[in-house]
Order: C-alpha cells, then structure tokens, then sequence
C-alpha cells in the first residue's frame, strides 16, 4: 500500500492529545492534526484519508456534527471516536452513522496501534 | 262629627246628597207655591168681600140716609145668607148698630170693640183680621163708608165678616197636594240615584275590589270597564300599573335568583378552596372560617361564629401571634411563614397573608386571612434543592473528569512510549514540553478547585472601584479592540470606597469580561456602568452576545457548567464566589440573540 493510501487525520481541539497521536503515529503513517470540525470536513473531502480519530467535545463544530457532515458526503473512511467521557450518550447516533470503535482518554497506546493496524493493514 | 261612621258608602253618599238636593228644591216650591195661592185665595176673598160689602152700601145709602132701619135690617139678613159671610153689620151716621144680621136685638148698640172703633174712625175701606167668637171661626172684616155721591157727609158704615176657614182649609188643601208632589218627587229622587248611584259605583267598586285584592297579594287582576268616563281611564291605569308591578315582580324575581345562584356560587368556591380563609371584624371576632381553614385550624365542631381569636386557640398559638401583629397594622401582613401543631402532632408550614375588608367608602371592617399550607411544598423544595446539588455534583463531576482526562491521556500516552523511544532525541524533546504542560493544567485545575472550595482567605483593604476597573480594562482593551468588540467603561457619579480584595475582584471582572468576549465571536460591544446605590456601589457589564437560554442562566454558576467546549466552567463560578465573599450580589439577566448582563453590587465601607 502506497504511503499516502494509509494517512490517518487525528481531529481533537485539545493540544496535547493532537502531540500525543503524533508521537503514537507520526513515525509510522502519513499523519495530519487538526484542531477543529470544520477544518477537518474540507480536508477530509478533499485528501480522502483511511482513518480518522475523532474527538466529540470541540468547540465550534463537535464530533459527531462533524461525522454527519462527512457520511452525508459519503465519506467511507473509518472513524474512530476519542473521548473523555464516560458514558456516550450518543452512542446510537454514532453507531448509525457507521464507526469503527472507541478510545476512552486517558488511552492506552498498545489500543490505538492496535485499531489502526486493523484499519490499514 | 264623631258621630259619623268612619266609612260611608259612595252609593249612601250620593243618595243622600241627591236626597238632600231634591228635598231642599221641594221644599222650596212648596214654600213658594203655598204663598203665592195664599195670596191669590186671599185677594180672593177680599175682593169677594168688597164687593159685597159695596152692594150693600149701594142699596142701604137711601134707607140710611132715611133711618130706614126695617130696610137695612132685612139688607143685612140678605147679605148674610151668602156663601161663607158669617156676619153683615150696618152702622148708622151716629155709630150706633142700625142692622146686625142674626142680632135684630142689637139694634140701637154702640160697639165699643177696637176693631169697630178702627171701622169707624177711616173714611176708607179698612180689612181687618178678626176671631169671631160665637163660631170659633177666623172671619176677615171688611169695612166700607157709605157716602153720598157728591158730598163728604159720611152716612153710614158697612161691615162684611167673612169666614177665612174655608180660604184655609183651600190653602192646606193645595200644600197638602205639593207635599204629597214632594214626595213623590223625593222618592222618585231617591230611587233615581240608587239607580244611577249603581252605575256610576259598581264599575268603582270593581276598582276598589281588584285594588284590595291586589293589596292583598292577588296580582291576578285585570278590569274590563267600559264606561267611557274617568271610571275607564281609572280602570286602564290600574290594569297598566298591575301589569307594571307584575313585571317588576318579575323582574326582582329574577333577580333574587340570581342573587341565589351568585351566593351558591360564592359559597362553593369558599368551600372548594383549598386554601384556608378566615375573616375577623375590628373587635377581633371571627366572622367566617371556610372548611379547609376550619381544618388546618382545629376549629371543627367548635362554635367560633362572634367569638374573639384570643378565645379560640391559647395564646402563646402562632397564629393566635401572627394574628396580633397583622390585625391591627398598618397594611396588610405578606407571606408570613408560620409553623403550626395540627393537632395530631404534626407540625404544619402555612403561609399566610391577609389583606383589609373594607366598606364601600373604604372604611376598614376587618380583616381577610387567607392560609396557605405549604408543608408539602417545604418537603418538595427541600427535595428538589437537594437534587440540584446532585445534578450540580454530577455536572461538577463531568467536567472534572473531562478537564483531567485530555492532559492524563498526553501524559500516559509519553510515558507509554518512554521505554520505546528513549534513544529518540526528538520524542524526547516533545516529552520535555508536552508532559510537564499536562501535568500544570491538571494542577492548575486542582488550584482552581481548591480556590473554590477553600474558605475565603481575602486581604481586604479600602479600595476604590474606578482604579479597579481601569486596570481590568487596560489588561483586556486591545484583545477586545482586535475581537471587533466596542468596549466602554462608564462611571456615573461619585463611586464610594469599598472594603475589597482587589486582586480577587479583578478576577472577577476578568472572568466577567472573558465571558462576555466569548459570547460576541462576531465583534459587539460590552458596556461596563458602575454607580454608587444606596449602601454601596452597583455594576452591570453588559454584552451585545448571543445571549443565553433559561436553563443556562439557571446553572450558569455552577463549577463545571459550560456551553462552551473549551474552558473548565470555573470562570463565573470563580466570580460568584468572590462577589459573595466581598457581601455582594451578582444576578444575571439574558435572552438568546439579545446579550447578556450581569448585574453586580457591592457593599460600600459601613459607618
């Protein structure tokens, strides 16, 4: 697979976890850090990354508004929600709009190694 | 006239009048037509009587002048034999008696009587009344002169007497007849106005009887009269006033039903309510209690109608208390909170609150309690302040739980990877920077918390508003001017010293104004007035933002609560407590799409 074909898009509003991904992947995979949604829609559309991480709490646009806007513009690449709540209490609308799996922040780095390898590889 | 009967009958009346009236006429006629035949029966008889007494001095004037008393003698008796002449008596030039008719004996006599003196003495023709005493009978006396024509020499005298008995008897006879005409007249009279007496009162008393049974309360009343007269017109105006009565009957009938139904009414809704209402007049005494406040007040079964409040409960009786305060003052007693056994050993929260009863010239009567119980609502208030600080625990909870877990998942990410990347110099660096920064902010985060926690620890000293503000709005003016944001400060009048911490108050306005900037992503203006308020000073920081919902504004200072998806949520409760802690107030007011003000006042330096 081409170096491009496994660029993974890492969408959060909080820096430290953006630096956290980069050292997790930034060696490995083409990675891009975005710090909010809207940002993230147009670049999303236009690169057309394999996997996305997506925080749900940002300001502006929040995460899930951000997965609407990219199915509705049939965007088939994985997501992956990253969250530092608990609870999801909109897990059934996550869940609709197609995902590939939690993190629970604070996440563990052998998790996000493992999603990413089952995405890409 | 006491003795008159109270009441006399019209038809009487009338009868009586018409009686009275046709007397009166008949009387006179009788009276007028009696005198007039009188008086002609009476001429009558004299003229009768002068002529017979002429015809004997014409044919006695020779025999007189001659002394023929055979003649005159035989003349007399003659005379005499006519009808009603009782005597004739013929007296000579001497006076002496020359014929006496039924007295031959008397001849040559001197009559020394006064009603012959007076025949004697005129020289004309004299009548006289006379009572001829040997018949008992009244005899009229005519007396002529006997001359001889062309001489003054007066020869004799002639005297007729004769009978007035018969003239009498004629005269009695005719106003026997008037009187008997009278009477037939009077009774004539008489049943002539029974009869019209009977028309003209029986359609009156129709009137009267439908008047009296009308009086009497039989409305049922109408009168046909025909008449054509002031009986009719009196008939139409009781007809019209019947009816008018009928319907004003009607009418208050109406009205009493009415009546009726709005007291029904009104008495239902005072037993219908579950509120407890209870009036006392001025000398303290209860007037009305509906069921609920008899229940709530233990006065079931009791006779409290007329008596004093005093008497009802003992008097050291909270209410028994409240009611001492608020009958008697000034205005009326507001959402007055007692406490109250309801006799079960329950102790009941009731709310009370009166107001005045007043005349319809605003004279005080009394006074109106209403009681409210709010136990229930005491017990739910409770419940729900205490489920307002789970919810604010949870938010609290949430959003410690987000804040710590962003800078602990870089943290663990770096150190997960240390082992790994330890011979990568540039992880390294990125270490050196990311890890410390994370484990400020959750430090940071615990400061802030602990802050808000911690009792206040405030160097108060005097300080005066206006320096506070401008070295707030020297810290912010450029990050505003550059957000597109109008930012004023302004002070109306004389700001008096407060008792401060001036650094703590400055974060407050800091986080004030943080606030307001990230409410206007799009420029506005935030206005900042401050002016002195009575025992102190008032501030308003007012933004032109988005505004906000009523739940935000409901929770808009607790700790964590946020709209914003950055920023901890501390910021106004941060402010909050120090406003609080200075014995200040913060309130905020706020629609969407229409800004955003914070009202703030701060208590100025005491004495």
């Amino acid at each position: 697979m081409a170096w491009l074909d496994r660029e993974i898009v890492v969408v959060d509003d909080d820096q430290g976890i953006l630096e956290s991904f980069d050292v997790m992947l930034g060696d490995d995979y083409p990675l891009v850090t975005l710090d909010n949604g809207l940002e993230a829609i147009e670049y999303v559309k236009s690169h057309k990354p394999k996997l996305i991480f997506l925080d749900i709490k940002m300001p502006g646009m929040n995460g899930i508004e951000v997965l609407k806007r990219l199915r509705q513009d049939k965007v088939d690449a994985a997501v992956v929600i990253v969250t530092a709540t608990t609870k999801l209490h909109y897990e059934d609308e996550a869940k609709e709009l197609g995902i590939t799996g939690y993190l629970h922040k604070p996440f563990e780095v052998d998790d996000v190694e493992d999603i990413t390898r089952r995405v890409l590889h | 006239m006491s003795w008159l009967p109270r009441k006399i009958r019209l038809k009487t009346r009338f009868m009586v009048a018409t009686g009275t009236v046709v007397l009166g006429l008949m009387v006179i006629i009788i009276v007028l037509v009696g005198n007039r035949s009188s008086r002609s029966i009476k001429q009558e008889v004299e003229v009768r009587g002068f002529a017979v007494a002429h015809s004997i001095a014409a044919v006695s004037t020779h025999a007189l002048v001659t002394y023929n008393y055979i003649t005159l003698e035989q003349n007399a008796e003659q005379a005499s034999q006519g009808a009603d002449i009782v005597y004739v008596i013929i007296l000579d030039k001497e006076q002496k008696v020359a014929a006496f008719s039924g007295h031959s004996g008397w001849q040559g006599r001197y009559l020394d009587d006064s009603v012959n003196r007076k025949a004697l003495a005129a020289n004309t023709a004299v009548i006289q009344s006379v009572l001829w005493e040997e018949t008992g009978e009244r005899v009229m006396d005519i007396a002529v002169p006997v001359f001889i024509p062309g001489s003054e020499m007066k020869w004799g005298t002639v005297r007729v007497g004769l009978s007035l008995e018969r003239m009498y008897w004629q005269i009695r006879r005719t106003q026997l007849v008037l009187v008997g005409i009278g009477t037939v007249a009077l009774l004539l009279g008489l049943v002539g106005a029974q009869v019209m007496a009977g028309r003209i009162t029986k359609p009156l008393g129709q009137v009267v009887e439908a008047t009296i049974a009308a009086a009497g309360g039989d409305l049922d009343q109408q009168l046909d009269i025909r008449t054509r007269d002031e009986v009719e017109d009196l008939a139409n105006s009781f007809n019209t006033m019947i009816n008018e009565i009928l319907a004003q009957r009607q009418q208050l009938v109406q009205r009493l039903d009415e009546i009726l139904e709005l007291q029904g009414y009104n008495e239902m809704i005072l037993a219908s309510m579950t509120n407890g209402l209870i009036t006392l007049d001025l000398e303290e005494r209860v007037v009305s209690a509906n069921g609920t406040a008899e229940s709530i007040l233990g006065l079931e079964g009791r006779h409290w109608h007329g008596t004093s409040f005093r008497n009802l409960w003992p008097e050291d009786n909270p209410f028994v208390r409240m009611l001492e305060k608020c009958l008697h003052a000034p205005t009326p007693c507001r959402n007055q909170e007692i406490s109250l056994d309801n006799g079960e050993g329950e102790q009941r929260t009731l709310m009370i609150n009166t107001s005045f009863l007043e005349d319809g010239r605003e004279e005080k009567m009394g006074v109106l309690v209403l009681i409210n119980d709010i136990t229930e609502l005491k017990v739910l208030e409770a419940r729900m302040r205490q489920s307002d600080r789970l919810a604010a625990l949870g938010t609290l909870s949430a959003g410690l739980a987000h804040e710590i877990r962003n800078p602990l998942s870089a943290i663990k990410t770096f150190v997960q990877l240390l082992p790994r990347k330890l011979s990568n110099p540039a992880f390294f660096d990125k270490f050196q920077i990311t890890v410390p920064r994370e484990l400020n902010r959750i430090n940071d985060l615990i400061e802030n918390l602990l802050e808000l926690a911690r009792p206040p620890k405030l160097k108060f000293k005097m300080t005066t508003l206006g320096s506070c503000l401008t070295q707030v709005a020297d810290l912010y003016r450029d990050k505003l001017e550059e957000a597109g944001i109008t930012f004023e400060i302004r002070e109306e009048g004389v700001l008096p010293e407060i008792w401060a911490d001036q650094e703590h108050l400055m974060r407050a306005f800091s986080n004030l104004i943080m606030n307001a900037q990230q409410a206007m992503v799009d420029g506005g203006t935030l206005i900042i007035e401050a002016g002195p308020i009575e025992g102190g000073v008032m501030l308003r920081f007012k933004d032109s933002g988005v505004g906000m919902e009523q739940t935000t504004k409901d929770n808009i200072f607790d700790p964590f609560f946020t709209t914003k998806d950055s920023g901890t949520g501390l910021g106004l409760a941060m402010t909050h407590k120090i406003i609080e802690e200075h014995g200040g107030d913060i309130q905020v007011d706020s629609a969407v799409g229409k800004g955003t003000t914070f009202f703030l006042t701060l208590p100025g330096v005491q004495g």
